[in-house]
């Protein structure tokens, strides 16, 4: 299985663990580049020579928030092609839309259930592997 | 009365202790910090910053097995986005009761 390079963006440390538990678990061999908000996170797509895969984001975050690290991405000719998708407590369909609008390749609120928590993971790791494989072989 | 416990956190740890330590550890270092900025921005009447403490807090009351806590700090978040402040009490009674959890 190829290592998908994913940049993590969750201001809570336990949410970032818990991601990495799950990729540790599904032998996934990820390469985890992880920010504590939306302006690190800018930070390190900038500075970091690697091409990644996916980028997975909360929303409620200080300093820059993931709908302002989402507008960015988006609109950088450079970032912009990147899957992004958001993993939020928010089940509001007003963010839902929101996010839509920008563009994103998934949406899922976070279940209290880990199980629940790490099959959506887990998925979401397996379809993104894929298409990612896919996008090399068509080039 | 609900009372914090591991149960949450176990179930996400499986059987792995260093994991589980690793969570705590976070919610013990964290948690005086988050509250002590959130009782500064309620004190300020800064209510929609004290609405995301409030969001950031409530994972740790989640984590902590507080269902009805949850539910409390949820309404309560909501409640500062209007500037109500009704549930403060109720959120205060939750926050000191995880402390005594965690420290004592």
């Amino acid at each position: 299985m190829r290592s998908l390079s994913i940049l993590l963006v969750d201001d809570d440390k336990i949410e970032r663990l818990k991601f990495k538990k799950v990729c540790q678990e599904v032998d996934f061999e990820s390469n985890i580049f992880e920010a504590k908000d939306g302006e690190t996170a800018l930070q390190i797509l900038k500075a970091s020579k690697t091409s990644f895969d996916l980028i997975i984001s909360d929303l409620n975050m200080p300093r820059m928030d993931g709908f302002e690290f989402l507008s960015f991405v988006k609109k950088n000719a450079e970032f912009k092609n990147i899957p992004f998708v958001i993993i939020s407590t928010s089940n509001s369909k007003i963010d839902l839309d929101r996010c839509y609008k920008f563009g994103i390749s998934g949406y899922f609120t976070k279940p209290l259930k880990y199980t629940e928590y790490s099959k959506r993971v887990t998925s979401l790791l397996e379809y993104w592997n894929k298409a990612s494989l896919s996008a090399r072989l068509n080039t | 009365m609900e009372l914090p416990n591991l149960t949450l956190i176990k179930e996400i740890s499986g059987n792995d202790i260093e994991f589980e330590n690793s969570i705590l550890d976070i919610i013990k270092l964290e948690f005086p910090e988050e509250v002590a900025i959130f009782k500064t921005n309620f004190e300020q009447k800064k209510y929609v910053e004290a609405s995301n403490n409030v969001h950031k807090i409530k994972h740790k009351i989640s984590l902590l097995g507080l269902k009805n806590g949850l539910e409390t700090a949820s309404a309560f978040e909501l409640q500062l986005k209007q500037e109500k402040l009704e549930l403060y009490p109720n959120f205060i009674e939750i926050l000191d009761k995880i402390h005594v959890y965690l420290y004592n």
